[in-house]
């Protein structure tokens, strides 16, 4: 309906716009449309929920709000759940990040290695990040159950247990438990990405190397490496990330027990949004959230400028 | 200290595709050899079997008269440098050339010994601590020459070192390639696919085609008497010119018809034996054709292109008869896959011809085309090899 | 939809004297999560009856999954657009709901036309003195124990903690697990602690009190709960590794596989589906969780299902119809019919299987298992969940639920 008139008087609005207008308005302009989308999608949400972070909100009633500052972040640092949550967050993230790069990277030089089967071991491997968080955690419980589970009953077999072991019941195992779960889930897709970037390996590095006396290890080393340190830096950022929002697999392995050995920071914002009913904590909690994800993001930039 | 052996070396490629057939080729210590050709004749294949980076099918490669096909390339004790350069992104020039002393762990020492001593040599020193993507494409060629030779192997191998350059400094560094194996004096192959290039540079040259080696010998050799119409019309530029004639009178000189011109040539001793009747193919270079105005005693021609250089130019011209066949080289490589749409058909082919630029016929003219006949090479019709 | 058709009835009219078509003019949109199970069936009688008895109101019934349903109620809350009756959690949630002035005051409708509501259901309603859902079936949670185990080893429902650790030592030395608890839910490990405290409570005021502020959280009472739970733990009562279970997955496979014997906690609601998985297998009965000597066995209980009405709903008096549907004599009938109980009094059918006869008995002195201070109810939760893990007492359960106040 606007569309019409709006084009009759571009074409003069336009050139007397270009006449006047610094070359940095010219770009605003062009990038508007861009912004507008990123406003809209990311920026107004984003700031509703560091507003709503110093509220007090139920999240029933919007005229139910009440202004608290900082009180819910100060009670932040003073509650231990979210400290455990905090901790358990970190250690996950740096461990799923770690083993996930390691195991990745270990599949993809596997699959690059073209032998037979590896297209199809490449489907295979791959195949987990398909499933859904809910179905991996769902699978992984079973093979996890105290009685039943398919461990128990393999270390049973070996003779390495003789009670069962409660893997998801115990403080000690949770967290690993679903982190190993997670590495199951998602090491396909770090493996696809260094596959990818294995291809970007020239063939003739590898050939100089050879020929300038290195062996297998040293040319991965000096060679394959440095090659995939972009691609790395990249896996690693989306892995932390990744790992800092962590939800699914843990609600469904855990939810968050045994008594918080697994809580972390989203499903304790979960927990205080939709069961407690505290939108302004949870909106903080998303904001420590924000926080360290824009600081994983930051430091990759950092270290990649130093390369 | 340095001589590499090649014997009835191949390589088959599953699906029976022959990328290296049955090569003898000898390089003594201390020569610079070149392997020339087209791309896909095998050269850099070869080139790589030497190296170690290519397995061999058949036939055996020894370095010093040690047996190289089962050991693996970093014992062969040969240096190598690609067309890519295959610098390591990540390492500075300094670190590039010392990499292969450090993995076979040479003293702190005798690494700076060495890599200061190729830094002068190859005049890096300014540029010891930069990486390679800070470097002009000439730079990285020396850094990766200097990766070479600080290693002092029996062998440098050279695959197209060369190419990537513009055309400028690829003569600049073309001269400094020279003068670097005349001052160290390590056997060198190099790989190119610029006749000139392996003209200027190698001692002998392999003239590869389709996997099978044509010729090795000296450039003037190859110049002079190539052994086949492939050498002869890789050999040279422009290439040689060649006519289809028949034998019309024998004995110690050959009469040879040209259409209605009669042109008489000494075979060399020793060819094959020619009687009349036979058909041969008369090969003769730009420079050995010359022409007289339009009813002279030569081959009567017309202009069709010139090309205008000081201080020789080109023309090319057609045969007014056009009972004169013109062949080129590519009609005699066996199987070779040309296709249809390249292939210049019969009637468009021209003879090329070097006249200096100061008496260059105007084009769209008929002339007599005189052939220097003591200098023409023949050809066998059927086969392309030299008589 | 809704609006479509509002388009559609309107241009219709606009037309002018076109014939409307016999359809319903309003549409009440019902709101549950209990989308299996004989909910099910009682939902549907409710609502054939009542479209038959109003022909131009329909009921269109909406399953939310359970995980949802108060993400997309508080959504649906905010955006002003509720459905006309919706389900309300009993546990701490409600509170809330009913502080958010969006539920509408239900003590002026269920003064009209509904039975009397035991007065416990309607405690558990009221803020503020005003009622703010309709109760509308109760349940009780008991132990299920396999009655063809016991037998086999000569063991009788114990009704003592004394007897309860002896039966599961004798289970155990059997090789059979005692009650089998999935504590990973949370809840099922709260209910332990409610279980205990209606003996270390006697007058069952303590947890209402705390609630309100006039009883400490660290009181002794509540302490003494939780030091029996982990008593029971250490004995060997409960089956290894409740928290790696759900409450009704892997702990009611344990129960129905015959690996455990006993299994807790077992309601009216949840009867249905152990009897459909134990299959005929074996005969299970219920008895309360036992106290000490000389005391009553006492279950804990509260309601089950209860709805609310948005405040000031267009439809709420065909809502609060609908609601009475549910509640008239049909509809306890139809309640009970399926095994659910009320939260009336009503006749006893005398077909009524022994079961059902055992909740509706353990109903009447069934004690609350609600704690309606959010934080305080999640930290139980956690306490409980260190206790079944074999780390912590009552001691240290009560300090964090003093320190979550």
């Amino acid at each position: 309906m606007t569309a019409a008139p709006l084009a009759a008087a571009g074409t003069p609005m336009v050139r007397r716009f270009r006449r006047r207008a610094s070359p940095g308005a010219v770009g605003l302009a062009l990038a508007a449309p861009t912004l507008c989308i990123f406003a809209g999608l990311v920026a107004i949400p984003v700031a509703s929920v560091v507003v709503t972070s110093f509220t007090s909100w139920t999240g029933f009633d919007i005229s139910g709000i009440g202004w608290l500052g900082i009180e819910n972040y100060a009670g932040l640092l003073t509650d231990p759940i979210f400290l455990k949550a905090f901790a358990n967050t970190l250690i996950f993230t740096v461990a799923t990040t770690v083993l996930l790069n390691a195991v990745g990277l270990g599949l993809a030089l596997l699959v690059n290695t073209r032998a037979h089967g590896t297209a199809f071991l490449k489907a295979v491997l791959f195949l987990p990040v398909l499933l859904s968080p809910v179905i991996v955690g769902l699978m992984w419980s079973g093979l996890l159950r105290g009685v039943g589970g398919g461990l128990n009953q393999l270390l049973g077999f070996l003779g390495l247990i003789h009670q069962p072991v409660f893997w998801l019941g115990d403080g000690r195992f949770a967290l690993a438990a679903v982190i190993i779960a997670t590495v199951w889930q998602f090491a396909g897709y770090d493996m696809i990405l260094y596959y990818a970037g294995l291809q970007n390996v020239p063939d003739t590095l590898l050939e100089a190397a050879e020929l300038d006396g290195a062996r297998a290890w040293e040319k991965f080393l000096h060679v394959v490496l440095p090659a995939l340190y972009h691609v790395m830096s990249v896996v690693a950022l989306l892995n932390v990330i990744g790992g800092l929002r962590i939800f699914d697999i843990v609600y469904v392995m855990t939810r968050g027990g045994p008594s918080r050995s697994t809580e972390v920071l989203a499903t304790y914002m979960y927990e205080q949004g939709f069961q407690l009913n505290a939108m302004g904590v949870a909106s903080a909690l998303a904001v420590v959230l924000i926080v360290l994800a824009i600081g994983a993001s930051a430091l990759r930039l950092r270290v990649l400028r130093h390369v | 200290m340095g001589s590499i052996t090649l014997k009835g070396v191949g390589k088959v490629y599953a699906g029976n595709t022959v990328a290296v057939n049955n090569v003898d080729l000898e390089v003594k210590d201390g020569e610079f050899v070149v392997f020339v050709g087209p791309s896909g004749c095998g050269k850099s294949t070869l080139l790589r079997m030497i190296a170690g980076l290519e397995t061999i099918t058949s036939g055996e490669i020894t370095i010093d008269g040690q047996v190289m096909n089962d050991v693996s390339p970093r014992d062969r004790d040969i240096a190598m440098v690609f067309q890519s350069y295959a610098l390591y992104p990540q390492m500075t020039v300094r670190e590039n050339i010392a990499f292969a002393l450090e993995l076979r762990k040479f003293s702190r020492d005798e690494i700076k010994r060495r890599v200061d001593e190729a830094a002068r040599i190859l005049d890096l020193s300014e540029l010891m601590d930069r990486k390679p993507r800070q470097l002009s494409g000439g730079q990285r060629q020396r850094v990766a020459m200097g990766r070479a030779i600080v290693r002092n192997p029996a062998a440098f191998l050279l695959d197209e070192p060369l190419s990537n350059l513009d055309a400028k400094l690829r003569v600049q560094l073309r001269a400094e390639l020279g003068r670097l194996h005349a001052r160290l004096g390590v056997t060198t192959i190099h790989v190119t696919h610029d006749q000139v290039e392996a003209m200027t540079l190698g001692s002998r040259v392999a003239v590869f085609s389709r996997g099978t080696l044509q010729q090795y010998d000296t450039p003037h050799a190859l110049y002079h008497a190539p052994a086949n119409i492939f050498v002869a019309g890789f050999i040279g530029s422009p290439a040689m010119n060649f006519l289809e004639a028949s034998v019309v009178g024998g004995g110690a000189s050959l009469t040879l018809a040209l259409g209605p011109t009669r042109l008489t040539v000494v075979p060399r001793s020793g060819g094959k034996e020619l009687s009349v009747g036979d058909r041969v193919i008369v090969g003769v270079r730009p420079e050995h054709l010359d022409w007289q105005p339009a009813g002279g005693s030569g081959l009567p021609a017309r202009v069709e292109l010139v090309e205008h250089l000081e201080p020789e130019s080109f023309i090319a011209v057609t045969p007014a008869d056009r009972s004169v066949v013109i062949r080129t080289a590519d009609d005699f490589i066996r199987g070779a896959a040309i296709d249809p749409a390249e292939e210049i058909r019969l009637e468009e082919r021209m003879l090329a011809v070097r006249v200096p630029a100061s008496r260059v016929p105007p084009p769209k003219t008929e002339i007599s085309l005189v052939i220097d006949a003591a200098r023409v090479q023949l050809f066998d019709s059927a086969t392309g090899a030299a008589i | 939809m809704k609006l479509t058709k509002a388009i559609l009835l309107g241009a219709l009219f606009a037309v002018g004297g076109a014939a409307l078509p016999a359809q319903a003019a309003t549409t009440l949109e019902y709101w549950t999560w209990n989308n299996e199970g004989d909910y099910v069936k009682v939902d549907a009688a409710a609502v054939q009856r009542f479209e038959a008895a109003h022909p131009d109101v329909a009921v269109e019934v909406t399953y939310v999954p359970y995980a949802d349903y108060m993400t997309k109620l508080k959504a649906a809350l905010a955006a002003g657009q509720p459905p006309a009756i919706f389900q309300v959690p009993w546990d701490s949630g409600f509170r809330d709901l009913a502080a958010s002035g969006k539920l509408a005051p239900m003590s002026g409708v269920l003064a009209n036309g509904f039975p009397a509501i035991n007065q416990s259901a309607k405690d558990f309603v009221t803020l503020d003195g005003e009622i703010w859902a309709l109760p509308l079936d109760l349940n009780t949670l008991q132990i299920a124990y396999n009655k063809d185990a016991f037998a086999k080893l000569g063991l009788a429902p114990p009704t003592t903690t004394d007897e309860l650790k002896a039966v599961a030592n004798a289970l155990n030395d059997a090789g059979t697990f005692g009650i089998a608890l999935g504590t990973k839910d949370k809840w099922a490990g709260g209910d332990t602690w409610f279980a205990q405290l209606t003996y270390t409570d006697p007058t069952g005021r303590k947890l209402p009190d705390a609630d309100a502020g006039t009883v400490k959280w660290d009181d002794a009472a509540f302490t003494a709960a939780g030091d029996r739970v982990a008593d029971l733990v250490a004995a060997g009562v409960f089956a290894p590794g409740a928290n790696s279970m759900g409450a009704f997955n892997e702990s009611l496979d344990l129960f129905v596989s015959g690996a455990s014997a006993m299994f807790y906690p077992v309601g009216n609601f949840i009867s249905g589906g152990i009897n459909d998985k134990v299959a005929g297998a074996f005969q299970w009965d219920l008895f309360p969780f036992p106290g000490d000597a000389g005391t009553t066995p006492t279950p804990t209980g509260g309601i089950a299902r209860m709805f609310a009405l948005p405040a000031g709903g267009a439809s709420n008096d065909a809502a609060a119809d609908f609601l009475r549907t549910l509640t008239d004599e049909d509809g306890a009938a139809t309640l009970m019919q399926y095994n659910f109980i009320p939260s009336w009094p009503v006749d006893v059918p005398a077909d009524a299987s022994p079961l059902y006869k055992n909740f509706l008995a353990a109903q009447t002195n069934a004690r609350s298992r609600t704690i309606y201070t959010p934080p305080v109810n999640a930290a139980l939760l956690d306490g409980m969940q260190a206790i079944f893990d074999g780390r912590g007492r009552g001691a240290e359960l009560t300090d964090a639920l003093a320190a979550a106040h």
